[in-house]
């Protein structure tokens, strides 16, 4: 089976913010309202976080996307007490919303604080129910839920694949993110290929990791910025 | 009612709501069987039109994204674009054609039908052409779409009026290129082929030209795999995301950008990293000085040493003389450099000497007629009909002066001045203007000294607004017209003329009209075929959609071109064309049009070597440092001799001797510099909630707008990440968050503009606060565009 | 060997509680019930409306619920610990407090138990947690250690209270039909005797290791997870100190409320209280001792996102909370104990309230600093408690108070038989052990 990575090149990640919406459109992740947003309750499956070091005019900001990395060594599905949320044997990090109970330890335990919670019930805003993407289920209050790799796409393309009746491809399935990028600063695809390009990039001497040193294995590598040649 | 009864009821109401909760998360929308079917489209929502495609599953549309074979977007899109559907189904979307009831900015409407309002605008406008003063309508339109304005300029000028006011423009550009080239349209940079990048305060990736396919330029540029990887470098006072994202930064001082460019042109003089032989061939005024239009001028290579030293600039800037080698010489030691401005310098004081100074240090490298510099500019090949012919009537009318004084009030190469427009409208002059149309901007809101609007047009007996909402500027109207959805209506889109390619993207409905709206084309249409005589001949019988596959025709016959396709179908067909094979496509006219319909665009590239005599204007053989056309406007619209440096230091710092303006900083001791972003774009994208949310998704900011404050003068002023803070200027106040960030000078400060709306939708209106109402109505002498720059005082604002 | 009966006519004044009852009795029982009625209130409110009416936000996921939820249970170990350890080492100045402490157990574990409940996202969906339940998943280490510290220390009390209740049912003033029911025909033969003692006996023992695991598999829903600030080895044996110094704590003030309010001075004299406070007095002593090893491995580490964690609690936004923690735990009782002379009732009462308070703000600072600084440079917010959590809060102080005002009004709250017991069997008892201390008589050369 292919263990589905990503490798996001921040020397051409503009910040943008195109991955952020698109995630949201495309997930029917709830926008909450002002002061729900006020009080910190936002939900973002994909963030862009920036970090400023230094002072003005010579500050170096970094702003990378935050996701779920898909470790492979989740801290988060050890911690489940319901198996709500799991490592799937497509290497998926899952998360069943019918199961979970909202004990939002899943939440505590993930160290890249990718992981978003219902914390009231919100509809659509008035007029956009009819515009949600009917292949992902709306979450109702008290669940946790995060990025799930755009897996209904990936369903999509297992339904695809078998009514063709072969193996999916790597070329069947991309989560919105990869797809919309303007600079294509994100690939995706079968870490394990050793020919697809998210598996050379992630070997890459500039691929690194997010908090590698804790042994999550995640499955989201960043290629570092370049220095440019002046 | 007994206790029992009472348990009773609350336990029901009680079990009601557990149900309700049990059944959250279900989708409620009636599903179908699930067809799906895929709309290749543009996105209108800013001038780019990125090519999408929307996902209709059983007649809804339920997904929007960028489309993977358009040949500029490339699946690419901004995030304001990913919220598209949002907008066709805002819950306050005009419905219906509305009349006022009431006072002007009563905000009472009532509906109306297509009728009447047609009739309502068109009566007065055949009037006025009986009266024999057809120039006093006036029409206001954002300029986004070429072949809208196409229609529009035919309109009025079958029917004789000379006052269409386009605000998108960047006209201080626009004219430097029409002086120094004698070119019509400013051409467009090929940044695909370039390896250095100097951007002057030009957001490439936010919200300046295309950010999309600049983007997929840069990620092309920047690829893992490439050998050299191409160089960003940005000039300007704050730290935006590109400039974030630039390998070299020079944070000057608001207002310095000219004074920059030419500092580098220094280096590149005294560290001999000029093109000399495009200097020599190509240009005129580079070494001797001369005389024309009775003002004499030096040698440009002559001015730049004597003024613009290193240390000069960098005592001027505070930019070390070190940073200013390195960027001078990296510039300078490139194979294809390119120097690009944004808009934001080109709106401060003297926007014309910014632009004239990187147009400058262009020429200095050659960077002009060859793969990686200015070439020209893309555009289509409609099949559009002949020019009208203007009556009596209509030449008169046209034979008057501009409402806004673009061309008799400004420099003569200078084509629209929206900034003027307000302030003439309220005294009348040129002329008083009868009838007025606002399409496709939203003047009260984005202007600075907008918030006047409503009192210039109360002497204008009719005001329409062609609108998808209700807004600031529909308030100061008699008449709205609902306009269609960009998903709800054709159009033709040819390349924005900064492509350095020939493009035609298709827009097409992804759904019915929701409403009683029309696409505004139509309803220009039938305006003018109400107004009867030329402007009624000079549109075409039908509908717009049905006009379009004319106009596309003119692709077909061009016998050139592909349409899009897989990347693997343009690299054949380039393959195959490139060795001289005609590429068999669809053979007739209807055929043509349905390939055009499935695949979305037509794009041709040009194969041709690039020359810098691409650019020249008719007559013109180099590329003039000294215009004397320029210098003989300037003068008549100073009124007085003017020195020829002041079009590289503006006429002010040249009256000085070169020296420095008197800054008088006094009350307001702060630089206010005012920055869009991709989410609410200026204003026009805030209508949704999802762009809302993501106001400063950055920055941890949602539903509100935000000051940039230097942590150190925040400190100063006992202010503190979050606390709201007040800002005057002499022009107004508001109270907005502070964020501090060391993203500013210490004595600058940095707002974000498009919120504060006062009408905009549920979502939008009273979020945020409205930066433009800080500026003051100031505007360009020489090119009439609004300067939005000013001085601010900061002070915290108890709760 | 148990050559003792007791009497139901000895002792009234420990009867008088139960067969009395006076207004303000009432009264008292009144104010509780409307602050439980109101936290009732709030919760039904939270579940109509979601978590949204809490503080909690990202990234403190974790707040008020999570804090009481380890508070309640901390306070839970003195009872059947104490009481149990005190019975091991046969201590006779136990006599007086065993019942109280087992009663602290049983209600406080209950209210401490429903806490997670309160704080799960979705109450209705508890069953998941028996049907799916991962045993990996220290939450459920949690639900069987706590359900099995629930159990036994019912267990514990009721075993004890058998005797007490055959004295109340003897009386016959009151309730009969009650005691008569849980007496469980108890009639004080010799072979019932022993098997109580027996029992007794047996979960004493099994009692320890119980609540010892309880407050350590709770430490791990911290330690198990890479939090900075959380992920420490320390964190087993320190919450277990700190869950026996909150419950000496809260013991002490059980002690004196119902000392005062029943006049119970001849059977809590200020002997038991210093004996007693002797125990507090090692706990201060034994949590400073793990609170400087925690904080001072951390620092000397210097480990940066451990470091950002402890700053922030030692010289950042939680300074002052973290050094008010500091005085009540450590330098209040500390003080306040440490010399014979200062060792009184009103010294014990202020120590006693300060190690509560203190032992709060320290489950308070272990749960929300750490999640309020994550490892990514995700932008925070400050936790700010809501009506609903503080509410939900008191109405938890206010349950203990009712269920331990309740018990009393049924049951003696004073161990009528252990009393009579040690007066008549105490003295010959202790002697006999010590006798067996001391040197074996040497057989004299003759």
């Amino acid at each position: 089976m292919p263990r589905w990575g990503m490798v996001i090149d921040l020397d051409r990640c503009t910040a943008c913010g195109a991955c952020v919406a698109a995630c949201k459109v495309e997930n029917n992740v709830q926008i909450v309202s002002p002061e729900e947003s006020e009080r910190g309750r936002r939900m973002h499956w994909l963030r862009l976080l920036a970090e400023a070091q230094g002072t003005y005019p010579n500050a170096r900001i970094r702003i990378a996307p935050n996701l779920c990395m898909m470790c492979d060594n989740p801290p988060c599905t050890k911690v489940c007490p319901v198996h709500a949320t799991y490592l799937g044997a497509d290497s998926l990090v899952g998360q069943i919303y019918p199961r979970c109970i909202g004990c939002r330890y899943c939440m505590a335990a993930c160290p890249y604080s990718v992981k978003v919670f219902n914390w009231s019930h919100a509809e659509p805003p008035a007029g956009m129910e009819a515009i949600q993407n009917p292949d992902v289920s709306m979450r109702p209050r008290g669940v946790v839920e995060k990025c799930t790799f755009c897996h209904h796409r990936l369903q999509a393309a297992k339904e695809n694949a078998r009514a063709e009746n072969r193996p999916v491809r790597e070329a069947d399935y991309q989560p919105t993110c990869i797809h919309c990028c303007p600079p294509d600063a994100m690939t995706f695809g079968d870490l394990d290929d050793p020919l697809s390009a998210v598996s050379q990039l992630s070997r890459s001497a500039r691929a690194t990791q997010a908090l590698e040193h804790l042994g999550t294995e995640p499955k989201v590598y960043f290629l570092e910025r370049r220095d440019a040649q002046v | 009612m007994t206790a029992a009864g009472l348990a009773a009821a609350g336990s029901s109401w009680f079990t009601n709501r557990l149900f309700a909760m049990a059944q959250e998360g279900t989708l409620r929308v009636p599903r179908g069987a699930g067809q799906q079917r895929w709309v290749p489209t543009l996105c209108r929502l800013c001038p780019a039109g990125c090519g999408i495609r929307v996902r209709m599953v059983d007649g809804l549309p339920v997904g929007l994204e960028g489309d993977r074979a358009h040949p500029v977007s490339a699946g690419g899109l901004c995030p304001a674009g990913l919220a598209g559907l949002q907008e066709l189904v805002h819950p306050d979307r005009l419905r219906t054609p509305l009349r006022r009831e009431g006072p002007r900015g009563s905000g009472r409407w009532t509906p109306t039908t297509w009728e009447h309002a047609l009739e309502s605008i068109a009566a007065p406008l055949r009037q006025l052409r009986l009266d024999g003063h057809p120039e006093r309508f006036l029409v206001l339109e954002r300029g986004d779409s070429p072949l809208t304005r196409f229609w529009l300029e035919r309109v009025m000028r079958a029917y004789g009026s000379p006052n269409l006011v386009l605000d998108g423009g960047h006209e201080p550009w626009r004219a430097a290129w029409t002086y120094v080239a004698g070119a019509a349209h400013p051409p467009a940079a090929d940044l695909v082929h370039s390896d250095f990048i100097l951007s002057f305060g030009h957001e490439l990736f936010e919200t300046d030209g295309h950010p999309v396919w600049q983007s997929k330029v840069w990620g092309r540029l920047r690829a893992p795999d490439a050998q050299r990887p191409a160089v960003l470098a940005y000039v300007g006072p704050r730290v935006s995301p590109t400039a974030a994202r630039a390998d070299l930064r020079a944070a000057i001082p608001p207002g310095h950008e000219a004074l920059m460019a030419l500092g580098l042109a220094h280096i590149l003089i005294t560290e001999n990293l000029i093109d000399r032989s495009f200097l020599e061939r190509w240009t005129s005024g580079y070494h001797e000085p001369g005389t024309g239009a009775g003002i004499s001028w030096p040698g440009f290579e002559g001015f730049i040493r004597q003024r613009y030293a290193p240390e000069e600039v960098s005592r001027r800037t505070g930019v070390p003389v070190s940073e200013i080698f390195r960027l001078g010489r990296a510039f300078g030691n490139a194979r294809r450099p390119i120097a690009i401005v944004g808009p934001s310098p080109l709106h401060a004081e003297d926007g014309l000497a910014v632009a004239m100074a990187v147009v400058a240090l262009n020429l200095a490298v050659g960077s002009v007629g060859r793969a990686g510099g200015y070439v020209t500019g893309g555009g289509a090949p409609f099949a559009l009909p002949e020019t009208v012919v203007a009556d009596e009537v209509a030449r008169r009318g046209l034979a008057s002066p501009r409402m806004d004084g673009a061309g008799s009030a400004t420099l003569a190469a200078v084509a629209q001045s929206p900034a003027r427009l307000i302030a003439n409208l309220a005294d009348g002059k040129p002329y008083p203007a009868a009838v007025a149309l606002i399409h496709g901007t939203n003047p009260a809101h984005e202007w600075a000294g907008g918030r006047r609007l409503g009192q210039a047009l109360s002497g204008v007996g009719t005001v329409v607004s062609v609108a998808t909402i209700l807004d600031e500027s529909t308030d100061c109207a008699d008449l709205v017209l609902p306009e269609s959805s960009f998903l709800e209506s054709w159009g033709l889109l040819p390349s924005p003329s900064l492509m350095p390619f020939d493009y035609a993207g298709i827009q097409q409905p992804a759904v019915e009209p929701l409403y009683q709206s029309r696409c505004f084309e139509d309803a220009w249409f039938a305006l003018a075929r109400r107004i009867g005589g030329p402007p009624a001949a000079a549109v075409p019988a039908g509908s717009y959609a049905e006009w379009l596959p004319e106009a596309a025709q003119g692709l077909l016959a061009a016998g050139r071109g592909t349409l899009a396709g897989s990347e693997f179908q343009g690299r054949i067909a380039d393959f195959m064309e490139s060795r001289g094979w005609k590429v068999a496509g669809p053979a007739s006219p209807a055929a043509f049009w349905e390939a055009l319909r499935s695949s979305g665009a037509w794009v041709d590239v040009p194969r041709a070597e690039r020359s810098p005599a691409d650019l020249l204007g008719p007559g013109i053989e180099r590329y003039r440092f000294w215009p004397a056309p320029l210098l003989a406007e300037a003068a008549r619209v100073a009124g007085s001799p003017v020195a020829a440096e002041a079009i590289y230091m503006g006429p002010k710092a040249a009256a000085l001797g070169g020296a420095e303006r008197d800054d008088d900083a006094g009350a307001f001791p702060m630089h206010l510099l005012l920055f869009d972003t991709n989410t609410v774009w200026g204003g026009r994208t805030a209508l949704t909630p999802l762009m809302l949310e993501m106001t400063g998704h950055r920055e941890d900011i949602a539903w509100d707008s935000w000051l940039e404050i230097h942590p150190d003068t925040a400190r100063r002023l006992r202010v503190e990440n979050g606390d709201r803070v007040r800002v005057e200027s002499a022009a107004g106040s508001l109270v907005t968050r502070a964020r501090l960030a060391p993203v500013v000078p210490p004595d600058a400060v940095a707002m974000l503009r498009g919120l504060g709306h006062r009408r905009f939708g549920r979502f939008a209106t009273g979020i945020g606060a409205h930066a433009p109402s800080l500026v003051p109505a100031q505007v360009d002498v020489w090119t009439g565009t609004a300067i939005t720059t000013t001085r601010v005082r900061v002070t915290p604002a108890k709760a | 060997m148990h050559r003792f009966e007791p009497s139901s006519t000895q002792d009234e004044t420990l009867f008088r509680p139960i067969e009395r009852t006076t207004r303000k009795f009432y009264l008292t029982v009144a104010v509780l019930v409307a602050i439980i009625l109101f936290a009732v209130i709030m919760y039904l409110r939270q579940m109509m409306l979601g978590l949204t009416v809490t503080g909690m936000m990202q990234p403190v996921t974790w707040g008020f619920y999570i804090v009481n939820f380890v508070f309640f249970i901390g306070i839970s170990h003195a009872g059947t610990l104490i009481s149990a350890i005190l019975r091991i080492t046969q201590a006779e100045w136990r006599r007086p407090i065993t019942r109280m402490a087992e009663v602290i157990t049983a209600i406080v574990l209950a209210i401490g138990g429903l806490h997670p409940i309160i704080d799960l996202g979705r109450p209705d969906r508890v069953a998941n947690v028996f049907l799916y339940g991962r045993l990996q998943s220290p939450l459920l280490w949690d639900v069987t250690s706590i359900s099995a510290y629930f159990a036994a220390s019912t267990v514990y009390l009721f075993l004890p209270l058998i005797p007490d209740v055959a004295l109340l049912r003897e009386r016959g003033k009151k309730h009969r039909w009650l005691y008569e029911f849980l007496s469980w025909g108890w009639q004080g033969t010799p072979q019932q005797w022993k098997v109580l003692h027996r029992a007794i006996n047996i979960m004493m023992i099994v009692v320890v290791p119980i609540a010892v695991s309880v407050h350590t598999v709770i430490s791990y829903i911290f330690a198990m997870t890479l939090q900075s600030g959380w992920h420490s080895t320390i964190f087993g044996p320190y919450f277990v100190v700190g869950a026996i110094f909150s419950g000496i704590a809260a013991l002490f003030i059980a002690m004196i409320a119902f000392r005062s309010a029943f006049r119970l001075q001849a059977y809590l004299k200020l002997v038991h209280f210093q004996q007693l406070a002797k125990l507090m007095l090692a706990m201060a002593v034994l949590w400073g001792y793990f609170t400087f090893c925690e904080y001072l491995t951390g620092f000397y580490g210097g480990e940066p996102a451990e470091m950002k964690t402890l700053l922030y609690k030692v010289s950042g936004r939680y300074a002052p909370l973290f050094w008010t923690m500091i005085v009540c735990n450590f330098a209040i009782p500390v003080a306040l104990l440490s010399y014979k002379k200062f060792r009184t009732i009103p010294s014990i009462l202020i120590s006693s309230f300060a190690v509560l308070i203190g032992m709060w703000l320290e489950r308070l600072i272990i749960v929300v600093p750490s999640l309020e600084n994550p490892r990514m440079p995700f932008p925070t917010h400050i936790y700010v408690p809501t009506l609903t959590e503080i509410s939900i809060f008191a109405g938890g102080l206010a349950l203990f108070a009712l269920g331990f005002i309740v018990f009393a009004k049924f049951f003696p709250i004073v161990s009528v038989w252990e009393i009579q017991e040690g007066r008549a069997l105490g003295k010959a008892e202790t002697e006999e052990r010590i006798e067996s201390y001391l040197p074996e008589e040497q057989p004299s050369h003759a």
